[in-house]
């Protein structure tokens, strides 16, 4: 299992955040956040409302899910979007390579909106030199965050079972 | 003193059998999700059971099925009232019988899940597994343990959002990818994944993947909470 060495390093931080900014435009996303693929916070929403352990715990568990995801999807398919639907919220996720943007949604949420504007987003974040790297692909089976060591043996003879092929 | 320890070292039925032999007056209570499951014994014999808002035979057997849970046995003066007069050696035969009986309807209710999701056009197929990995019903059995455990990964990742954020139970998760919607469901014992032939999502698939968890849910459910729901 490699150790992926290569994952963004916080750069250009109020450019960045400029670049997310349109997501507070829409109507029902509450909070949002830019994990790399370590499960690390790479920037958050300006003022956001969660607290900072809990916000790491959402980079932490969207990253396990995204490698989770990824292990499971055809190998070429670049595009993954997943969500979690609690009772009254709903967490989406964009895995865009070496980074995952998380948004937290209320119930109203405008759905298409979401998406759409987490494309545009996406574009201009591949448009763009300085942040180019954010949304390429990612190489390595994973980061680590699937080990045994992190899962401990009954979890993650599921991660094994998950990469026979 | 106490005896402490974990289920998965030592099963129920055996240290049902130990304090019977030994003809021991204790308590012996399991922690589980579902809350505290507690056997009484006096001198030997089982006198009560009480889990989840049962007692007397009812909850024993469903402590017999459990297979998780840290254990604590601990000697005791004050019995509660008894209710349960049959000896141990037919309890636990008793109760053998009725986890072989849930597990059998348990698989049944998925396979009838299976067969309703088989005859959906929108599915186009589907996995339901135990959160061992061992799959219980599928459209189509090549790449169905993969799903299976990515299933079960899910389900647990989903527990430990609940936990950490407070937002309450997921009730399912869904990765859209190029050219399909998936949806993953935990369903207590049980995990599901469905496999929609579409990438847009439409209410009616929403509402069939609410209704297969909810069946899924009930197939867990003890005979006598069978019962009760179909009442209701």
């Amino acid at each position: 299992m490699g150790i992926q060495t290569n994952a963004v390093t916080p750069r250009n931080l109020s450019d960045l955040l400029g670049k997310l900014a349109p997501l507070e435009q829409v109507n029902g996303v509450q909070d949002y956040l830019l994990a790399d693929c370590f499960g690390r916070i790479v920037v958050r929403k300006p003022g956001s409302l969660l607290g900072e352990e809990v916000a790491k715990g959402y980079a932490k568990d969207a990253a396990q899910a995204g490698e989770i995801f990824a292990l499971l999807s055809a190998s070429g398919e670049d595009e993954r979007v997943f969500d979690f639907h609690f009772e009254g919220a709903l967490l989406i996720v964009w895995d865009w390579g070496r980074v995952y943007l998380l948004a937290l949604c209320g119930e109203e949420v405008n759905l298409p909106t979401t998406r759409m504007t987490a494309n545009v987003l996406r574009d201009e974040l591949r448009k763009d030199k300085r942040f180019r790297e954010y949304v390429a692909p990612r190489d390595g089976d994973d980061c680590g965050l699937l080990s045994e060591q992190a899962l401990g043996p009954d979890l993650h003879k599921h991660v094994a079972a998950l990469k026979q092929k | 003193m106490a005896l402490v320890g974990d289920l998965k070292d030592l099963n129920i039925a055996s240290l049902v059998q130990l304090n019977c032999v030994e003809k021991n007056t204790v308590r012996l209570t399991i922690s589980t999700p579902k809350g505290p499951a507690a056997i009484y014994f006096r001198k030997g014999e089982i006198v009560e059971a009480t889990f989840s808002g049962e007692i007397g035979e009812t909850a024993l057997y469903r402590i017999l099925s459990l297979k998780e849970g840290e254990f604590r046995v601990t000697p005791i003066a004050g019995l509660p009232e008894r209710s349960i007069f049959t000896s141990w050696e037919s309890l636990l035969l008793e109760g053998m019988r009725v986890i072989d009986e849930t597990e059998k309807g348990k698989a049944l209710i998925a396979e009838c899940v299976g067969k309703e999701l088989d005859e959906t056009p929108e599915i186009e197929r589907y996995v339901i597994a135990s959160k061992k990995g061992e799959v219980i019903a599928t459209s189509r059995a090549d790449d169905a343990e993969r799903i299976a455990a990515a299933a079960i990964l899910l389900a647990w990742k989903g527990q430990e959002f609940a936990s950490r954020t407070g937002l309450g139970e997921v009730g399912f998760s869904t990765l859209l990818t190029e050219k399909v919607s998936t949806f993953f469901m935990d369903c207590g014992g049980l995990v599901a994944a469905i496999f929609a032939t579409k990438r847009t999502v439409s209410q009616s698939l929403y509402a069939l993947v609410d209704d297969v968890q909810r069946k899924l849910k009930y197939s867990e459910l003890s005979h006598a909470q069978r019962g009760a729901e179909m009442a209701r």
